[in-house]
């Protein structure tokens, strides 16, 4: 297995309200995709929509605060920092899409985690269904927020399966 | 003046990137999600403090009824 850099993007000065990865080059096996994300939301986190090809996928997101677990079914799936957080908190997410390229339904994995580095911690992983076709798209939208804050990152990894069946060193 | 909302495009084929603003759709469905988002989120809270309301009556109860203080009863339970 190996795994590529197809791209990578920092949000400057000024924030943007919405990342959009297009022309996802289709000679990989699966895709990989990184995000650190810190959103203007007024409250303790936001929740990042991700869309596909244009369309909102929905899944089920489960998430723990350390006190107390729940879930939710919803196109609102990647927590992420926002105003009230502490100062420079962002969050970590990753999401990983497997046979990206094929037509038939697909559901892929997500975990993320973030926390306000006071009191607030969440610990999320969700189960998306995709049934669009191949993902040539992938956009990343804040949901409470309006823009996506400076130093936001979001990179985008293509992984290519090894061949045969022989351990690969 | 509104702000203008904008959207970081990265052309995976090219590596160029580009800033342009969003469309009246993509605004409507935003502002849609935004408010979908904001219930659901308000139904959610509601519901826990419901049952946190209930359980702190339910313990009450119980701890009127065992003749304990709720902390008491609450470390007997493990919750």
């Amino acid at each position: 297995m190996s795994v590529t850099l197809i791209s990578t993007v920092t949000v400057g000065a000024g924030g943007v309200s919405n990342i959009s990865f297009s022309s996802i080059p289709q000679t990989f096996t699966d895709l990989v995709v990184t995000l650190s994300a810190r959103t203007n939301a007024a409250g303790t986190f936001d929740i990042t929509s991700i869309l596909l090809n244009g369309t909102g996928v929905t899944g089920t997101r489960m998430w723990g605060t350390g006190s107390a677990a729940n879930s939710q079914t919803s196109n609102f799936l990647l927590s992420s920092g926002s105003g009230t957080t502490t100062a420079n908190m962002f969050s970590n997410g990753q999401i990983y899409i497997p046979n990206y390229t094929g037509s038939a339904n697909k559901y892929f994995s997500l975990d993320n985690v973030n926390e306000d580095n006071q009191t607030l911690g969440f610990q999320t992983v969700a189960t998306l269904a995709c049934s669009t076709g191949a993902v040539t798209t992938i956009q990343f939208t804040p949901t409470s927020g309006t823009t996506f804050l400076q130093n936001t990152t979001v990179s985008l990894y293509g992984i290519t399966k090894g061949s045969g069946g022989a351990t690969v060193a | 003046m509104a702000e203008t909302l904008t959207k970081l495009v990265i052309d995976c084929s090219t590596g160029e990137e580009t800033i342009v603003p969003l469309t009246a759709e993509e605004i409507a469905q935003r502002e849609a999600d935004a408010a979908a988002f904001a219930t659901a989120q308000a139904e959610r809270e509601a519901e826990e403090a419901a049952k946190a309301a209930q359980k702190a009556t339910v313990l009450a109860a119980l701890a009127d009824a065992a003749g304990l203080s709720v902390d008491e009863v609450t470390a007997v339970l493990g919750f």
